[in-house]
C-alpha cells in the first residue's frame, strides 16, 4: 500500500496547478463565472491553451497523438482541474470522442477528426438521451436507416451538455428495429451543420443551458459511422470504460468547496457551534472516503484491471455526499448561502448557492444512483434473479 | 499512488484468514462469552508463538508498515470474533509502554507482552462515556518512593484477567497514566454485566501504590504516550470493525441470494440489493481509511491523528449499520440466537463505543479552536495543495 503520489505525478500536479493559478486563466475564469454557469462553460480561450499543451489528446493512444497517460496520472489531471473550477467538459468531451475514434472509426474519420480534436479546434456533444430512453439507454428510439453509401437520422436527442456550440455529436442510433434492443443500436459521429439538424435550449438550475436535438432526415454518410453496424452498444460501454478517471473531478470540486466553506465558518466564528463542527467533520470524513475510493479505482485501472463495482462505488459515493454537502451547506450558512454570485452580501462567490442547484445533476448524470446500486449489486455482490 | 496490498500483505492477510477460519468457529466465541477463560488463553498462547504479539513493538526501523500489518490482523479478528484482549492489551497497552516507560522496566513488560505472558488492560474511563485524558476523580499525588493513585476507573475490559492495569489519572502536571500490578492491595475490581459478554469491571483504587518509574513519561509526563497509544487502538479497533462489518455483509449477501420470497430470491428486489450495494461501498471506504490511518501512524505524519479519528467515526457508524442491515435483510431469523448476526449485533456496540463514538470522533476534527489538531489541509498526504485562488 501506498498513499502517496509519487515524484511524475506531483510534477504533473505542479504544471496543471501553475496553469490553474496562472493569472491571465483566473481573469476568463471569474468572468465566465459572472455570465452563470460553471459547469457547461465553454471558453474557447481557455480550451486553445489546455490543447496547446496537449491536454486533450492525454490518454489517446500514442500513434494517434496521444501521451500515452496512465489511469494515475489521468486522475490528477481531473483533481486538479476540478479543484480549480477549470471549465473542462468540452475537454472530457473532445477527449472522450477522440479516444473512440481513435479506437473504432474509420480510417477516414479518423483524418477528419484527431488532429483538428487534439488542436482544440473542434468542439462535441454525447446524443444519448432522449425523451423515452433515460436510464433505459438502450430502449432509444432515434432511427438511422440504411439508403445507399448513407443512413437517414430521424428523431430527438435530449439534456445535451455543449449541443449548441458543438461541431459534432456522437450519436447513439437504432440501425436494427427487429433485433433484441442492445443489438440493433449503431454509433455514429455527425457533423452537427448537417442539414436537418434542429438545436434548441432547456434551460437548467444554477442558470445553465443544455439542448435538445430534433433530426429530420438528416442524411450522413457511412464513413461516420463508429464501430460495426448494430455494434455500438459494446463501444458506448467501452466509451464510458475510457474515462472514468473524470469521476474524480465530483470529489474534488466537493473538496475545493469545503475548503471555503471551512475558511468562511471559521472568519465568521461559526466554528464555535458543536453542531456546525459535527457536519464539517462528517463532510470532511466522507469527502476523504471519496477521494480514497476514486484512487481505489484509479489504481486497479493503473494495473490493467476492468474494476466495474469500484468504478460504480466511486460514483455513487461521490454524488451522493455531494448531494448531501450542497443542501447541508446552506443550512449552515443560512440566508446569506441562498444569495446568488453579485447579490449584495453573496458568500464563497455565489458557490454556496451553485452547488445546491447542481446536485440534482450530479446524481443523475453519468449514469444515477439506482443505476450505479443495481451495478453494484448485480457485479460486485451477485444479487441476480434466480429461483 | 497504489491502494491494494502488495504481495507480503496479501500473504499476511491469508495467513491470519487461515488461521482464523481454524481456530475461531462459532463455537470458541460462544464459550469465551459463556466464561470459558481457557478459550483465550489458548488463543493468545498460539498466536504468542506466531510472533503476533510483538507487532509494532519491536522498535525496528526497518519495519515501516507495521500498523498497516496490525489492521490486517485486527481485520482478520473482527471477521471471526476473536475472543481476545489485543487491541486494548498490545495495540494500546503494549504501544504506552514502548513510548511510555523506561528501561529496565519497558523491556521487561515488552517481552512479557510478545511471548503472550502478560495482559495490560486500559483503565481509562470514569464516566459512562469515553472522554480521551480527562480525570474527574481519579487522581495520583506524589510520595517518597513514587505516586498513590485513588479514584474510580469504569468500564475496564479484561480487568481480571489482566497482569497490569494502565491507569489515566490526573496529576500535579497534569493528566498522566500509570502502570499498575493488577494484584496491588487497595485494588478493587466489580464485575459487569454486558450485553456483548465483554468482561467488564469497575475499578476501585484506594491508595494504591505505584514506584515512579511506572509513570508513562516519565515525573512530568505522560499525555504524549498515552494519546500515541489510544489512537494507535483507534486505527487497529477500525480495522476490527471493518472486518466485522465485512463478515455481516457477506453473511446478508449469502442470504440475500437464496431466500425466495414471492417466487424470486430476495437479492433480486431493490429494496434489498441496494441497501446492500451502499453498505458494500461504504465497506470499501472504510477499509481504505483505515488502512490510510495506519499507513500515516507508521510514517509518523502530523496528520495521523486526524485520520485515526475520521477512521474510528466512520468505522464505528459502519458497523453499527452493517450489523443493523443484516440483521434486517434476514429477516425474523435475523433476530433469532440460532442466526451469526446476533453475535455482531451485540458485540458490535461496544467496539463502536470503544474510544469514542462517531459523534465524539468528529468533535476532534473541528472545535471552537478548530479543532484538536492542526487545521484540514496541513500534510495532508497526498491531497490536492490549498491555493489561495478561488473563482
Amino acid at each position: 500500500m501506498d498513499f502517496e503520489l509519487d515524484e511524475r505525478q506531483k510534477e504533473l500536479r505542479r504544471e496543471f496547478e501553475e496553469f490553474c493559478l496562472d493569472e491571465d486563466n483566473r481573469r476568463i475564469l471569474a468572468e465566465l463565472a459572472d455570465e452563470g454557469d460553471y459547469y457547461n462553460a465553454h471558453s474557447w480561450e481557455l480550451f486553445k491553451k489546455m490543447a496547446e499543451r496537449g491536454w486533450i489528446s492525454l490518454n489517446w493512444p500514442v500513434e494517434y497523438g496521444g501521451r500515452g497517460y496512465t489511469p494515475e496520472e489521468m486522475t490528477v489531471f481531473h483533481e486538479t482541474m476540478a479543484y480549480h473550477r477549470m471549465p473542462i467538459i468540452a475537454l472530457i468531451l473532445s477527449s472522450l470522442v477522440g479516444n473512440v475514434v481513435a479506437y473504432f472509426g474509420s480510417d477516414a474519420l479518423k483524418a477528419e477528426i484527431l488532429p483538428r480534436a487534439s488542436a482544440g479546434e473542434l468542439l462535441f456533444c454525447l446524443l444519448y438521451t432522449e425523451p423515452d430512453a433515460g436510464s433505459d439507454l438502450a430502449a432509444l428510439t432515434t432511427r438511422a436507416e440504411e439508403d445507399g453509401d448513407y443512413y437517414v437520422v430521424n428523431g430527438t436527442k435530449i439534456y445535451t451538455s455543449l449541443g449548441h456550440l458543438a461541431n459534432y455529436g456522437l450519436l447513439a442510433a437504432r440501425t436494427n428495429p427487429e433485433a433484441p434492443k442492445r443489438q440493433g443500436i449503431s454509433l455514429f459521429l455527425l457533423p452537427l451543420d448537417s442539414e436537418g439538424v434542429t438545436v434548441s435550449p432547456i434551460y437548467t438550475m444554477g442558470d445553465g443551458r443544455v439542448n435538445e436535438e430534433v433530426f429530420t432526415d438528416v442524411r450522413v454518410h457511412r464513413d461516420y459511422m463508429i464501430g460495426e453496424k448494430d455494434s455500438g452498444w459494446f463501444v458506448l460501454t467501452m466509451a464510458l470504460g475510457l474515462e472514468r478517471g473524470s469521476i474524480a473531478g465530483v470529489a474534488a470540486q466537493g473538496r475545493a468547496f469545503l475548503d471555503g466553506l471551512i475558511d468562511l465558518l471559521r472568519e465568521t466564528g461559526m466554528t464555535s457551534d458543536p453542531v456546525v463542527c459535527q457536519s464539517l467533520a462528517e463532510m470532511e470524513t466522507v469527502l476523504e472516503v471519496s477521494d480514497l475510493l476514486n484512487w481505489n479505482l484509479t489504481t486497479l485501472l493503473g494495473k490493467g484491471d476492468v474494476p466495474i463495482t469500484e468504478a460504480a462505488m466511486a460514483k455513487l459515493y461521490s454524488s451522493e455526499s455531494m448531494r448531501r454537502m450542497g443542501s447541508e451547506a446552506l443550512n449552515m450558512l443560512g440566508f446569506a448561502g441562498l444569495l446568488r454570485r453579485g447579490s449584495p452580501g453573496a458568500l464563497l462567490e455565489g458557490l454556496s448557492e451553485y452547488q445546491y442547484q447542481m446536485a440534482p445533476m450530479i446524481s443523475i448524470g453519468a449514469g444515477s444512483t439506482e443505476i450505479m446500486q443495481g451495478i453494484i449489486a448485480r457485479t460486485g455482490l451477485g444479487l441476480a434473479a434466480k429461483g | 499512488m497504489d491502494l491494494s496490498f502488495n504481495e507480503e500483505q496479501s500473504l499476511l492477510r491469508d495467513t491470519f484468514r487461515e488461521f482464523m477460519g481454524k481456530e475461531c468457529p462459532r463455537e470458541v466465541v460462544e464459550r469465551a462469552e459463556s466464561g470459558d477463560l481457557s478459550v483465550t488463553s489458548e488463543l493468545w498462547r498460539k498466536m504468542a508463538s506466531l510472533g503476533w504479539l510483538g507487532l509494532g513493538l519491536s522498535g525496528d526501523e526497518e519495519s515501516t508498515d507495521e500498523m498497516v500489518s496490525i489492521c490486517i490482523l485486527c481485520e482478520e479478528m473482527g471477521r471471526v470474533l476473536l475472543p481476545v484482549p489485543y487491541v486494548p492489551s498490545v495495540v494500546l497497552g503494549g504501544r504506552a509502554v514502548f513510548e511510555g516507560l523506561a528501561e529496565p522496566v519497558r523491556s521487561r513488560i515488552l517481552q512479557s507482552l510478545e511471548a503472550g505472558e502478560c495482559i495490560i488492560a486500559p483503565a481509562l474511563m470514569e464516566r459512562n462515556r469515553f472522554d480521551g485524558l480527562r480525570c474527574r476523580t481519579c487522581s495520583a499525588s506524589r510520595t517518597e518512593g513514587g505516586y498513590t493513585i485513588d479514584g474510580l476507573k469504569r468500564f475496564v475490559e479484561w480487568a481480571d484477567t489482566a497482569d497490569y492495569l494502565l491507569v489515566s489519572a490526573l496529576t500535579a502536571e497534569g493528566p498522566s497514566a500509570f502502570l499498575v500490578h493488577a494484584k496491588s492491595p487497595g485494588l478493587v475490581l466489580n464485575p459487569l454485566d454486558a450485553i456483548g459478554g465483554e468482561r467488564l469491571f469497575d475499578v476501585n483504587l484506594s491508595e494504591v501504590s505505584v514506584d515512579a518509574e511506572c509513570r508513562l513519561g516519565g515525573p512530568n509526563g505522560g499525555k504524549g504516550p498515552l494519546n500515541s497509544a489510544i489512537d494507535r487502538a483507534k486505527v487497529a479497533l477500525s480495522a476490527q470493525m471493518v472486518g466485522g462489518a465485512s463478515a455481516v455483509l457477506e453473511k446478508a449477501v449469502a442470504y440475500a441470494r437464496e431466500r425466495v420470497q414471492f417466487g424470486k430470491t430476495i437479492g433480486s428486489f431493490q429494496g434489498i440489493a441496494f441497501p446492500l450495494a451502499d453498505c458494500a461501498t461504504e465497506v470499501t471506504g472504510a477499509r481504505l481509511l483505515t488502512y490510510k490511518a495506519a499507513w500515516l501512524t507508521d510514517r509518523g505524519s502530523a496528520s495521523a491523528p486526524r485520520f485515526a479519528a475520521m477512521a474510528k467515526a466512520y468505522a464505528s457508524d459502519l458497523y453499527r449499520k452493517a450489523t443493523d442491515l443484516s440483521a434486517h435483510v434476514h429477516g425474523g431469523l435475523g433476530f433469532m440466537m440460532e442466526c451469526d448476526i446476533q453475535l455482531y449485533y451485540r458485540k458490535s456496540k461496544a467496539a463502536e463505543l470503544a474510544y469514542g463514538d462517531g459523534k465524539y470522533n468528529r468533535s476532534l476534527l473541528f472545535g471552537p479552536n478548530g479543532g484538536s489538531f492542526a487545521s484540514p489541509g496541513e500534510d495532508r498526504a497526498n491531497d490536492l495543495a490549498k491555493s489561495g485562488a478561488k473563482v
